[in-house]
C-alpha cells in the first residue's frame, strides 16, 4: 500500500480524538448516548478542522452495533465498510459536482429506500453551500419530512450561503480554528509515533503558518518530512515554509541603516534567488520590523526576536528609534498591500529598499523642539526628510479629532504644536505652513483648496491675512472664496490656533502687467505640446 | 532527463526525488511561482521518473519507450487537464472533447507534441477560459479504472487557476479525489496565480515554489542557442526570470532600444514632435494588444531603473541597457534632483490606467507632465487605481 | 514490410476493430489500427485506451514488422474491393502501398512505437468457459448495474472466482443480483474483478457467435479470448461493497406467485403511478395479492388483484414499479419464490437449479400514508 499522507493516516476514528472541537464531540456523543440522533446536521467552519472527520465518525457511530463508550468500534463490518468508503448506505457527495436540482431529486428518491445493511442511511454533503437555489429547495422538502432512517450531515466552509430555511431544520455545529497549542500537541504526537527527531521551535513555526487549520499543518509536516533524510531542523522548515532567517533581515536592516545601497541590492538578490517568493519575503520583513519596533518601544517580545537583533537595537537605540522603524514599516506595509497589482514587483521592492536606505534617521525630539522654539521651521531645511516627515504628519495630528494618537506618535503630538508654542504668529510662519494648511483644507473642502491653489500669503496684520489669488479667472475665484470665508477661517483657526480673518486680493500690479502676463500665458498654451496634439487630433482651433 | 535544456531547480528536484525514493511523495503537489520558470517541465520530468523503466539513475533516462511516450503525452499513465473554451450548450455529462472544434483538436495535438520537445513551451487553446466540469468528470472516470500500466499515474493540471475561473465548480468537483486519490496516483497542479486558487484546494496540496529563473541561467540558455552575449544579457535582465518573455524578446533587441529612445526622448525634452511620437506609439500599441503594450512600458521602466541604480549606487553592474550608458550619464547630470523611483511608479500607474481603458491622451499626458515635475525634484500627487 | 491478406478476412476484422476506436481523441495514433506483421500472420490491434481488441489473421508474410495504419481510409477501400487478396508493402519511411488487381493506393502510416503498449497481463489466472455460461452470467446481472457516478465501483459487474463457483454480482443500491454458477471442475485460483459495462456490452455482442472462450483475470485487467480474437479491458479499481452482508438471511414470509401474471399486472397498474416516483404497493394476504397505485398529482389510480400462495402475516409493501418490472422480467421460473420480512426491508427473489443459483434483492419504497 503506497504511502498515506499524515492527514489521512492520523484521521481520528473516535469522537475524543478530534482535536479542538470538544463542544462538538461531547454533544454528539451525548446524542448517541440518549439515542437522540437528529435528521439533519450542519457542520460549519474553516478548512481542515475536522468537519468531514466528525461526519464520518458520526455516521459510523449511528450504524455501529458494538459501540465502545458511544464511539464506533471500528472493527465490525459496518464500521470497516464505512472507513473504506464502500458502504452502500453511507454516501459522501460534494455539493459542487452535484449541485443541481436533478442530483438532489435523485438523492431524495434514494432516501426513500431503507438502509440495506445498517440502521441509518447517511448522506454527507460536503461544500453544501455550492448547491443552487432550486437544489436547496428540493433538499428542504426532505428535511421537512425526513424518513425515520435517514440522516443528513451537511458540511460547509461558508454557512452564510446556506439558506436559513435549511439551517433552521438542522442542528448547527460551529467548528473552530484549532489553537496553536493543540496543533503543536498533535504534531508532537505524530512525530513521536513516526520516530522522527525534531527541534522544538520547528513545531511553533509550523503551527503559526497553519493559521488554525490542522490539515494544513499536517500537509506542511508531510512536506518537511519528505524533504529531510533525518532530523527535522529549522533550516528545512524555513525553506519549506518560505521563511527567511532573522539574521538576513538584520543584515538587511543594518545595510539600510548605514545606507549601503550596493549591499542592500546584493543581499536582496541572494535572498530572492535562494527561492523565496517576494510576497513571503515582504511578509517576513514586515513581521521582523514590527517586532523590532515593539522591542524598541520597550515591549517584551523577546520570543520573537533573537539575541543578535536585540543587541543590534540596543546598541543603536540613540540613533534608530521607534519612529524610524515605524516609518519603515509604514512604507513597507503599503508596498505589501499594493504588491499584487504591480507589474514589476521586483523593481518595486528594489526601489522601496533604496528609498528606505536614503531616509535620514529622525532627530531626537527634544532637540527638535528646542530648535523650533528658537527659530522658524524654514531654518531647519538641512534636515529635509524630518521636515517633510513633520509636514506630512502635522496635518494629521493637528485637527482636534486626532487627540488619541497611538503610542509611537506620542512625540508627534508635541511636535505638532510648535506653531502654538510661538508667542507670535508671523507671516513667515503662515507662509511656510501654507501648503500644510491647504492640505488640511482639502480634507474639509476640496473645492476651497483648489480655489486656493497657487495662492500666496502676502501679509499678516492685525489678525487679517491677505491672500493673493493668481491672475487667471481670479474674479470668479475670489467671489467663490468669499462666499465661504467661514470655512477657510475655521480651518485657519484650527491650524494656527488663532482666530484669523481672510482677505483676498487679485493678482495684478496693474492692468498692463496683468495683460502682459495674460498674453504670455496664452502663447504658452498655444505652443504647449498637448494643445498641439489636441488640435491635431480633434482638428480644432484655439479659442480664447 | 526528458529535456536536455531545462534549467533545473536543483533544490525542488532533489526534494522531489528524495520524497519519491523514500516513498513519501505527496499525492497532490502544487507547483507555483512566476510564469516561465519551468514548472510544467519539471512536472513532466517527474511523470517520466515515475514510469521510467531504466533504474540505473534516479533521473528519467529519456530514452526508453516509457520516457518517449511521456514526452509525447502518449503515455497511458499521464493525463493532461487544461483550460478549454467554454461551450454554452455542452451537456455536463458529455466528454470534454466535445467542447473542441476539429481545428482546436488538431491545434491541441500539435501543441502537446511541441511541449514534449521544448521545456518552456506554453500550451494554450484559442479562447480557452476555464477548466470544464466535463474535464473533471472524464478525469474521475479514468482514474477509477485500473492504471493502464504499472508505475505511477500522474495527472497534470496546467493553468490550474482556471479551476476557479469563472467560478469554483470544477475546483470543488476535484476536492474529494484530490484529497483521497486512488493508489499510486499523483496530481500536479501548475499555476502562476496561486492567489486565485480556492483555499480548499490549496490546503489539500503540498506547495512547491518555483522562483524566477536566475538571470545568468537565462543568459547562458540564450547564448547556447546562438544569441549574442550582449543581447542575451539584455534579454535575460529584461525578462525578470521569465523564460516565456525571454523567448519573445529574442530578435527584438534593436526594437527594445528604439522603445527606450522613444520614451526617454519624450520625457526629457519638451519637443512637441517627440511627445507626439510617443503618443502615436502608445496608441498603436493599444491596438496591437496587451502584451506589446507591456513590453513597451517594461523597457521604459527598466530604463528608469537603470538611471535609479546609477544615481543611487554609482556602479554600472546593474545596468540593463548598457549601450545607453553615455546617454544616462548626461541625463543624470542634467537632472540631478530627479526622483527616478517616482518615474518608475508613474509608468506603472499609467500602464494600469491604460489597461483600465483610461482615455489614452490624457493618461500619457498626465504621466509626461508629472515626470517633468519629478525630474526637477518636485513632488507629485499620485492617483493609483488600487487605493 | 510485405504481406498479403484476404479481403474478406481483413474487412470483417476491421469492422470489429472499428467498434472500439473512438471517433475523436487527443491521441491521433488511436485512430489507427496497429499491424503487427509476424511470421505466420498479422495481429491487428485497436484500442480506446480502456478496451483493446486484437484479432489474428493468417496470411502470407514476406517480411515482418509493425506499422500503424489509419482505419478510416483502410476500411473504406477494403469495403469497395472484390474478394481476393490485397498485397501490402510498407517502406522504410512508413508509406503503405496497397496493391489490388484494380490498381495501387498509398497511405502514410505511423510509427508503431507510438501505439499504446499491449497490457501486460502478468500473473493472470485463466479459466475456460462456455460462451453460453458467460452470457447467462452477464445477462442476469448487467441490468442492475448502477448509472450513478458517485459510486464508481457499482458501475460494473463483480466477477468472483471461487473454488467451485463462479459468481457475478451487480447492484445500484436499490436492487442487487447475485448469480452463482457451480463449476464441476474446480478452479485453481480465487479472485475477483469489477468489469466495466463498456467491456460487457462489447463482448456480449461477440458471445452469440462463439462457443468456448478463455477468461483471464489479473490485478489490473480482464481478458477474454476466443478463436483468433482477444479483448482486454481495464477494470474498475474500486472496492465493491460486501454484498453478502446485504443479503438478508432471515426473511420468514414466503410468497409464491405466477411470474407472468404479476408482471403483466404490474405493467398495467404502473401506468397510473406517479411519473417520478413510479410507486406501487403490493398488499399480500394468504391467497391474494393486490397491486395498487395512486398518483395524487394527476388523480389517477390503479388496482388489480391476483392469486398467490403466502405464508406469513399480511403485508403491505411498496416498490418502484420500474425496478420491480425489470426484476420480474429477469426471473426464470414460471412461479417465482419471494421472501419478505417487513415493509422496509429487502425483498428476495430466489431461483435455484443444479446449475445456477440466482438471488435478486429489491429494496422497497417506504409508503407515505
Amino acid at each position: 500500500m503506497s504511502y498515506q499522507v499524515l492527514s489521512r493516516k492520523f484521521r481520528p476514528q473516535r469522537f475524543e480524538d478530534v482535536i479542538g472541537q470538544i463542544h462538538v464531540s461531547r454533544t454528539l456523543k451525548n446524542a448517541i448516548k440518549l439515542d437522540r440522533v437528529a435528521h439533519g446536521y450542519i457542520f460549519s467552519g474553516p478548512r481542515g478542522v475536522g468537519k468531514t472527520t466528525t461526519a464520518r465518525i458520526l455516521s459510523k457511530a449511528i450504524n455501529c452495533n458494538e459501540l465502545q463508550d458511544y464511539n464506533p468500534c471500528g472493527g465490525c463490518a459496518s464500521c470497516k465498510s464505512i472507513t473504506e468508503g464502500r458502504n452502500i448506505d453511507v454516501l459522501e457527495i460534494d455539493g459542487a459536482s452535484n449541485r443541481g436540482i436533478d442530483d438532489i431529486r435523485d438523492l431524495r428518491e434514494n432516501a426513500k429506500y431503507p438502509p440495506t445493511s445498517g440502521k441509518y442511511r447517511v448522506y454527507i454533503i460536503d461544500e453544501v453551500h455550492m448547491l443552487t437555489k432550486e437544489a436547496f429547495n428540493a433538499l428542504l422538502k426532505t428535511l421537512e419530512e425526513p424518513p425515520p432512517f435517514v440522516v443528513f450531515i451537511l458540511a460547509t466552509t461558508d454557512p452564510h450561503k446556506v439558506p436559513l430555511t435549511i439551517l433552521s431544520r438542522t442542528q448547527k455545529f460551529d467548528f473552530k480554528r484549532i489553537s496553536m497549542a493543540d496543533i503543536i500537541g498533535q504534531l508532537e504526537l505524530i512525530l513521536k509515533s513516526e520516530n522522527f527527531d525534531y527541534d522544538e521551535d520547528c513545531l511553533k513555526l509550523i503551527a503559526l503558518k497553519a493559521d488554525g487549520g490542522l490539515r494544513d499543518a499536517l500537509s506542511m509536516l508531510d512536506q518537511i518530512i519528505a524533504f529531510t533524510e533525518s532530523r527535522i531542523d529549522m533550516e528545512t522548515v524555513m525553506s519549506v515554509l518560505g521563511m527567511v532567517q532573522q539574521s538576513i533581515f538584520l543584515e538587511l536592516l543594518d545595510y539600510l541603516f548605514i545606507n549601503e545601497k550596493g549591499n542592500v541590492l546584493r543581499l536582496l538578490e541572494t535572498t530572492l534567488s535562494s527561492g523565496i517568493a517576494i510576497s513571503d519575503f515582504m511578509n517576513g520583513f514586515n513581521e521582523f520590523i514590527r517586532n523590532c519596533m515593539v522591542f524598541a518601544a520597550g515591549g517584551d517580545n523577546t520570543i520573537r526576536i533573537d539575541e543578535s537583533t536585540q543587541h543590534w537595537l540596543d546598541e543603536r537605540n540613540e540613533r534608530i528609534g521607534v519612529v524610524d522603524l515605524m516609518r519603515i514599516l509604514d512604507m513597507s506595509l503599503k508596498f505589501e498591500t499594493g504588491l499584487k497589482y504591480l507589474q514589476h514587483p521586483r523593481i518595486g521592492l528594489e526601489t522601496l529598499l533604496l528609498k528606505i536606505a536614503s531616509m535620514d534617521p529622525s532627530v531626537e525630539i527634544s532637540n527638535l523642539l528646542q530648535q523650533l522654539s528658537q527659530s522658524s521651521l524654514t531654518e531647519l531645511s538641512p534636515v529635509k526628510p524630518v521636515k517633510k516627515f513633520l509636514e506630512t504628519k502635522l496635518n494629521v495630528d493637528v485637527t482636534p479629532k486626532t487627540e488619541t494618537v497611538s503610542e509611537p506618535s506620542v512625540s508627534l503630538k508635541e511636535v505638532s504644536n510648535p506653531v502654538a508654542n510661538t508667542s507670535d504668529l508671523s507671516v513667515e510662519i503662515i507662509q511656510s505652513n501654507w501648503n500644510q494648511f491647504l492640505e488640511q483644507l482639502e480634507s474639509v473642502s476640496v473645492k476651497l483648496s483648489h480655489l486656493l491653489e497657487d495662492s500666496q500669503v502676502l501679509s499678516f496684520e492685525k489678525n487679517i491675512v491677505k491672500i493673493q489669488i493668481p491672475a487667471r479667472t481670479n474674479g470668479f475665484k475670489i467671489k467663490s472664496l468669499e462666499k465661504d470665508s467661514r470655512t477657510v477661517e475655521r480651518v485657519l483657526k484650527t491650524h494656527f490656533k488663532q482666530a484669523i480673518k481672510v482677505k483676498y486680493l487679485a493678482d495684478g500690479s496693474g492692468e498692463n502687467g496683468g495683460q502682459l502676463e495674460k498674453k504670455t500665458k496664452i502663447k504658452g498654451v498655444e505652443e504647449h505640446p498637448l494643445s498641439l496634439y489636441l488640435i491635431e487630433k480633434f482638428e480644432g482651433e484655439l479659442i480664447r | 532527463m526528458i529535456y536536455s535544456d531545462l534549467i533545473l531547480n536543483e533544490r525542488n528536484w532533489d526534494n522531489l526525488l528524495t520524497a519519491f525514493r523514500t516513498g513519501r511523495l505527496h499525492h497532490a503537489l502544487l507547483f507555483h511561482g512566476p510564469s516561465g520558470t519551468g514548472k510544467s517541465a519539471h512536472a513532466i520530468e517527474l511523470a517520466a521518473t515515475l514510469n521510467c523503466k531504466d533504474s540505473t539513475s534516479s533521473n528519467p533516462c529519456g530514452l526508453c519507450p516509457s520516457c518517449k511516450k511521456v514526452r509525447s503525452f502518449q503515455h497511458g499513465n499521464v493525463r493532461l487537464v487544461l483550460p478549454f473554451p467554454r461551450k454554452t450548450n455542452l451537456d455536463k455529462n458529455s466528454p470534454s472533447i466535445k467542447a473542441l472544434t476539429d481545428a482546436d483538436l488538431t491545434s491541441l495535438q500539435e501543441q502537446m507534441k511541441t511541449m514534449g520537445m521544448k521545456p518552456y513551451f506554453k500550451i494554450a487553446l484559442n479562447n480557452a477560459n476555464t477548466i470544464l466540469i466535463n474535464s473533471i468528470r472524464d478525469l474521475k472516470n479514468e482514474l477509477y479504472l485500473s492504471p493502464p500500466d504499472a508505475g505511477g499515474r500522474i495527472v497534470l493540471i496546467l493553468d490550474a487557476e482556471y479551476l476557479c475561473i469563472p467560478n469554483a465548480t470544477s475546483a470543488n468537483a476535484l476536492l474529494k479525489i484530490l484529497e483521497e486519490p486512488p493508489e499510486k496516483t499523483y496530481f500536479i497542479l501548475v499555476t502562476s496565480r496561486s492567489d486565485l486558487m480556492l483555499e480548499t484546494i490549496l490546503s489539500r496540496c503540498q506547495k512547491i515554489y518555483f522562483p524566477a529563473l536566475p538571470e545568468d541561467a537565462i543568459e547562458s540558455f540564450l547564448v547556447d542557442e546562438g544569441e549574442s552575449p550582449l543581447d542575451a544579457h539584455l534579454i535575460a535582465r529584461l525578462s525578470e526570470g521569465n523564460m516565456h518573455l525571454a523567448r519573445n524578446f529574442q530578435g527584438m533587441v534593436p526594437q527594445l532600444y528604439e522603445n527606450v529612445k522613444t520614451i526617454l526622448n519624450a520625457v526629457f525634452t519638451k519637443q512637441p514632435d517627440l511627445w507626439i511620437k510617443f503618443h502615436k506609439e502608445v496608441s498603436r500599441l493599444k491596438q496591437s494588444g496587451r502584451i506589446e503594450m507591456d513590453y513597451f512600458f517594461r523597457t521604459g521602466i527598466f530604463a528608469f531603473r537603470d538611471l535609479l541604480f546609477l544615481a543611487e549606487t554609482g556602479n554600472t553592474e546593474n545596468v540593463v541597457f548598457v549601450d545607453n550608458l553615455q546617454k544616462y550619464q548626461s541625463v543624470l547630470e542634467k537632472f540631478p534632483q530627479s526622483n527616478w523611483a517616482e518615474c518608475i511608479q508613474l509608468m506603472e500607474d499609467a500602464l494600469s490606467f491604460i489597461r483600465a481603458n483610461g482615455y489614452l491622451p490624457l493618461v500619457i499626458n498626465a504621466m509626461l507632465m508629472d515626470m517633468g515635475k519629478v525630474l526637477k525634484g518636485d513632488e507629485v500627487k499620485r492617483f493609483s487605481l488600487q487605493y | 514490410m510485405f504481406f498479403s491478406i484476404d479481403k474478406t478476412k481483413l474487412q470483417s476484422s476491421l469492422i470489429q476493430l472499428n467498434k472500439v476506436i473512438p471517433t475523436r481523441s487527443t491521441l491521433p495514433i488511436i485512430s489507427c489500427v496497429l499491424f503487427d506483421i509476424r511470421k505466420d500472420g498479422i495481429e491487428l490491434r485497436a484500442t480506446d485506451l480502456e478496451i483493446t481488441l486484437s484479432i489474428f489473421v493468417n496470411s502470407e508474410i514476406k517480411e515482418t514488422g509493425m506499422i500503424a495504419i489509419p482505419i478510416k481510409t483502410l476500411l473504406d477501400i477494403t469495403q469497395e474491393l472484390d474478394e481476393g487478396d490485397l498485397s501490402f508493402e510498407i517502406t522504410d519511411i512508413g508509406k503503405i502501398i496497397i496493391n489490388t488487381h484494380y490498381g495501387k493506393y498509398t497511405i502514410m502510416g505511423k510509427q508503431a512505437d507510438e501505439f499504446p503498449a499491449i497490457p501486460t497481463i502478468d500473473q493472470a489466472n485463466e479459466l475456460l468457459l462456455k460462451s453460453d455460461d458467460l452470457t447467462e452470467m452477464i445477462d442476469n446481472t448487467v441490468y442492475a448495474v448502477s448509472k450513478d457516478e458517485m459510486k464508481p465501483a457499482l458501475q460494473g459487474v463483480l466477477l468472483q472466482v471461487k473454488e467451485n463457483q463462479l459468481i457475478t454480482v451487480a447492484t445500484d443500491g436499490h436492487r442487487l443480483v447475485r448469480y452463482i454458477k457451480d463449476q464441476a471442475k474446480g478452479q485453481a485460483f480465487e479472485g475477483q474483478v469489477v468489469m466495466p459495462s463498456k467491456f460487457l456490452s462489447l463482448i456480449r455482442n461477440q458471445l452469440s457467435n462463439i462457443k468456448d472462450l478463455a477468461l483471464k483475470i489479473s490485478e489490473n485487467h480482464v481478458q477474454i479470448s476466443f478463436d483468433d480474437t482477444t479483448i482486454y479491458s481495464r477494470i474498475i479499481k474500486q472496492r465493491f461493497p460486501d454484498y453478502e452482508s446485504v443479503i438478508p438471511q432471515d426473511n420468514d414470509k414466503k410468497l409464491v406467485v405466477n411470474k407472468n401474471e404479476l408482471l403483466s399486472s404490474v405493467k398495467r397498474v404502473s401506468i397510473f403511478s406517479n411519473k417520478s416516483t413510479r410507486q406501487i404497493s403490493l398488499s399480500i394476504t394468504k391467497d391474494s395479492l393486490t397491486i395498487s397505485t395512486e398518483d395524487p398529482e394527476n388523480i389517477t389510480t390503479g388496482k388489480e388483484t391476483i392469486a398467490c400462495v403466502y405464508e406469513g402475516e399480511p403485508l403491505l409493501i411498496g416498490y418502484n414499479a420500474q425496478y420491480l418490472k425489470e426484476v420480474l422480467a429477469h426471473q426464470k421460473d414460471d412461479d417465482i419464490n419471494v421472501k419478505l420480512k417487513t415493509p422496509v426491508s429487502a425483498t428476495i427473489f430466489t431461483h435455484k437449479t443444479k446449475k445456477e443459483n440466482i438471488v435478486t434483492l429489491l429494496m422497497p419504497i417506504r409508503i407515505n400514508d
